[in-house]
């Protein structure tokens, strides 16, 4: 009895802390209308209360990778002088400033001003540079879909996690181009800010961003290696909300047929959502303690849980 | 500008005052300094040149297996690769003196018309101790010598073919006093729109055209009977469209290539030796341009070239030569800062030694680049005649390439201190001949082996978006070859069958990461087996030649690059009206309408015919 009560006040007491969301929209670089940063100086990488963007820079040639702070608005110049602007013409959600990358070696670092944060969502772009080249083609690399336009291209960001030097379990690939579909229909260039999930990834120290393709050689892809990030989205830990490890969540039966229960929520209400494996939301509900959802209308597959709140994802299966 | 011009309205005036009737086919006495021993493995005489028409170097070479040419598409960029080699280990002299950019160290060999040259000699094998530092793999000679037979002639010959294809060449031969001449003018323009098969889907290609306008002279004035001297001047100025590849929707790309080369040449004849002395400045520029993507660059560079050799007899059958060469040559480009400059003096020594069965040189050559000393190079040559109708002859060298102002100089990337390339390579050749009946045959078989360290490759930077140059890779090329011809003369009728066959392995061995190249893998654009065949009917007033050549498959910078094969067909016929000589030909290319490329993602025109016609007066 005396366990039983000391256990109700712990959890009572530890329950009171919150998660505070912060947003990095770039803005507090003040850049005008078609200028860029590419020049971090000595101390090589741009920061803000949030961040920080590793950028090289050689001044005797004006050469750069990391990243670079843009407000440049070219759209239709495709090419090389033109790697600074995105193809989406602003920042994402309609800001003036954004971030690009070009992307060297293992990828592109984005550092968090703290250790441990949990990034939840942010947006991305193509340059205005490689999706020109992915649109038009160019004497390196080719127009995506090849010579009939069949060919099976795709250009795929990979955003990892990283803490204490080891990778996140988990990834999350962002397609800003894919030819991989039976259905031509389907195929498409992101010409616009796609807002990424990234609470999949947990917490981490930083992200790391790389980018494949399809059109390789034996110099490495011939794509322009460069994208655009905006609003990235953090969930900095200031309070804890509940004492409920993850491992309190479970999920049953997995797979499942007709209905899964989850088990170990929250006391409160807390919003829990179902998406397929690219994100997109199949269901969104409100639940404590514990729930049922209905899956037996999906098809047969895996599928995540995502909890939002605790910016926690499960996988399960329906079958 | 003007003065170009002005030059041309010279030259061309008195040609037209003292112009007599002559003939077409000359047979030439090749000018190449520092000419020992049998110099070139094939040339390419008057009647393979008179049969290319107003091709260019690209397309005349392809019918040779021991040269491959990396040719984007007609009117487009082309390079050449001897025995594996790379393009800037192929020295291109003409009368005598290198004429690469030496920027790039290489010459697109499309810009070259093939009628403007008498001779064109492939050395399939290095011979920097011989012909000059920089020759590591092979050479290219380019000669052009007046007819011994004429006095005065004008010629005058059009060609008219596909894609709105019209060239026309003028040529005056004239002589005052003892001093003789000839001044050429020509032009080239070609839409080259041609159509050509995507996944079934009839194609045509655009922003591919090219235009070409150039002035070609050459003096020589005997001064007596024991020294002549003799002068070159070759302007030219070609515009070319960059077509887009395959997969690319468009392309408004261009190109302005400038180049003035002279060359003044003092030849001197003694009964105990002989002397040449030749001074030549080699110049030229490239503009490139490219509106919708804000892209130009602008490139400019500069050669002098002083080369003075003198070779005593003695003994009845051995010589001794001695001679220096410098080069002092820049580049401009904003990617340089400015303007750089680089000398590169040379002297060399040859020792010869020919008895009535064998004869042996041994060559030794030590260059200094800037302040630097560098290898010597050096080669022992030698031929053995083993049966009246066989030779065998024996090849060891040292070669080696200086980097090119662009890998030293250019910026971002280039490295001053980077190492020039050089290797070791061996070559051994057999020759026989016979006569059965009214065949003669000829064969000679070969095979080589070669070296080379440091070979410097471009690649991109880890961290950095520009690409570098790097000592990266030690290449092996090995191979051979076969070159057989048979003729037979009927009465008036003559018949001639020319097959050529080259193998050459050409693999890294050392495994790089970028390019991706695993150790034992062939070298891009590299292929392993090429076949010509040449065959040709004549008879007096007709000729018929029909020319095949075989490339089998090669690893490209993307993918494999399928082996092809393509046939060309000529015909001409020659008259006689009044006391002039006309000829007309008509010459079909790519016979069968094959589809097929040379570049990944550049595909080549299916069949195309030319039609031309020249005369003389």
């Amino acid at each position: 009895m005396r366990s039983r009560l000391l256990g109700l006040v712990c959890a009572i007491c530890l329950s009171q802390f919150v998660f505070a969301q912060q947003v990095e929209s770039f803005e507090s670089f003040n850049l005008e209308e078609g200028t860029f940063l590419n020049n971090a100086g000595a101390i090589e990488e741009f920061s803000t209360d949030l961040v920080r963007l590793p950028n090289f820079y050689n001044s005797d040639w004006d050469s750069w990778s990391g990243w670079a702070i843009s407000a440049t608005r070219d759209t239709t110049t495709a090419g090389f002088m033109n790697q600074f602007s995105t193809i989406a013409g602003r920042g994402a959600e309609g800001t003036s400033t954004y971030a690009v990358s070009f992307v060297t070696g293992d990828g592109s670092v984005l550092k968090f001003a703290n250790d441990d944060e949990r990034p939840t969502q942010i947006s991305i772009a193509n340059s205005t540079y490689a999706y020109l080249s992915m649109v038009e083609g160019d004497a390196f690399a080719k127009r995506f879909g090849g010579e009939d336009g069949t060919d099976p291209d795709f250009f795929t960001l990979v955003i990892r996690g990283v803490q204490d030097g080891e990778n996140t379990p988990d990834s999350v690939v962002v397609a800003l181009a894919d030819f991989t579909s039976d259905n031509s229909d389907e195929d498409f260039i992101l010409d616009d800010w796609i807002s990424v999930d990234l609470t999949i990834l947990g917490a981490c120290d930083y992200l790391l961003f790389s980018l494949k393709s399809s059109d390789v050689g034996a110099f490495g892809i011939n794509t322009p290696l460069y994208f655009c990030a905006d609003n990235l989205i953090i969930d900095s830990q200031t309070s804890f909300v509940e004492d409920l490890s993850d491992k309190d969540l479970q999920l049953f039966p997995n797979p499942a047929s007709n209905l899964i229960e989850v088990r170990g929520l929250a006391r409160e209400a807390e919003p829990v959502q179902v998406t397929d494996l690219a994100g997109k939301i199949l269901g969104e509900y409100r639940m404590s303690y514990s729930g049922q959802i209905y899956v037996g209308a999906f098809p047969t597959g895996t599928y995540l849980m995502r909890f939002p709140r605790r910016g926690l994802v499960r996988k399960f299966s329906k079958r | 500008m003007r003065w170009i011009y002005s030059t041309l309205l010279f030259l061309c005036l008195p040609a037209c005052c003292l112009a007599q009737a002559d003939t077409v086919y000359q047979l030439p006495e090749a000018t190449i300094m520092q000419h020992y021993l049998p110099a070139t493995e094939h040339d390419f005489d008057s009647i393979d040149i008179a049969a290319a028409g107003h091709a260019n170097l690209t397309q005349l070479l392809q019918t040779e297996s021991s040269v491959f040419v990396r040719n984007y598409g007609p009117g487009t960029l082309g390079t050449l690769t001897i025995g594996g080699g790379s393009a800037e280990q192929t020295n291109v002299m003409w009368q005598g003196i290198a004429i690469r950019n030496p920027m790039l160290g290489q010459i697109d060999v499309t810009l070259l018309p093939v009628d403007l040259f008498t001779s064109i000699g492939i050395q399939a094998k290095g011979g920097s101790a011989q012909y000059g530092n920089n020759q590591l793999s092979g050479g290219l000679n380019l000669n052009t010598d007046l007819p011994i037979d004429r006095e005065k002639t004008i010629g005058l010959s059009l060609e008219h073919g596909s894609w709105q294809r019209f060239s026309g060449h003028l040529k005056a031969l004239y002589a005052v006093g003892q001093s003789r001449s000839q001044t050429s003018l020509y032009g080239l323009h070609s839409k080259n729109d041609y159509a050509f098969e995507l996944n079934g889907l009839s194609m045509r290609q655009a922003n591919a055209s090219i235009q070409n306008l150039g002035l070609y002279h050459l003096s020589e004035i005997p001064l007596n009977t024991q020294n002549k001297l003799d002068i070159g001047l070759w302007w030219q100025d070609s515009e070319q469209e960059i077509p887009p590849t395959s997969v690319q929707n468009s392309s408004n790309a261009n190109q302005n290539t400038t180049s003035f080369r002279s060359v003044l040449g003092w030849k001197n004849r003694a009964p105990r030796g002989k002397s040449e002395v030749r001074l030549g400045y080699v110049a030229g520029s490239i503009d490139y341009r490219n509106p919708a993507r804000l892209e130009e660059s602008q490139t400019r560079f500069g050669s002098v070239v002083f080369a003075a050799q003198h070779q005593w007899w003695f003994g009845g059958s051995k010589s001794l030569t001695l001679g220096v060469d410098d080069r002092l040559q820049h580049g401009d480009a904003p990617a340089y800062g400015g303007r750089q400059l680089e000398n590169q003096l040379e002297v060399h020594a040859g020792y010869e030694w020919t008895k009535p069965r064998w004869e042996v040189g041994i060559f030794v050559r030590q260059g200094l680049l800037e302040q630097e000393l560098m290898p010597t190079t050096a080669s022992i040559q030698s031929s053995f005649q083993a049966h009246p109708s066989a030779r065998i002859s024996l090849g060891l060298s040292r070669d080696l390439r200086y980097p090119t102002l662009n890998e030293r100089y250019w910026q971002p990337g280039g490295k001053p201190d980077i190492e020039e390339e050089s290797g070791w390579s061996q070559r051994l050749s057999v020759s026989t001949s016979w006569q059965w009946g009214i065949w003669a045959w000829d064969m000679t078989g070969h095979g080589f082996n070669r070296l080379i360290s440091n070979w410097i490759l471009w690649s991109p930077q880890d961290e950095l978006n520009f690409w570098a140059p790097d000592n990266l890779a030690r290449v092996w090329s090995r191979g051979g070859g076969v070159r057989t011809q048979a003729k037979a003369q009927l009465a008036d009728l003559c018949l001639s069958v020319r097959v050529n066959y080259s193998h050459t392995s050409s693999t890294n061995q050392v495994a790089i990461k970028t390019p991706r190249l695993n150790v034992g893998d062939q070298l891009f654009y590299t292929p392993k087996n090429r076949v010509g065949l040449t065959a040709e009917t004549s008879w007096p007033k007709w000729r018929v030649r029909y020319e095949h050549q075989y490339t089998g498959s090669y690893p490209g910078i993307l993918s494999e690059v399928p082996a092809f094969q393509v046939g060309s067909l000529h015909i001409a016929r020659s008259f006689d009206w009044v006391d002039k000589k006309m000829r007309v030909w008509i010459r079909v290319h790519n016979l069968w309408d094959i589809q097929y490329r040379v570049i990944e993602r550049r595909p080549m025109p299916g069949r195309n015919f030319r039609l031309g016609l020249s005369f003389e007066i």
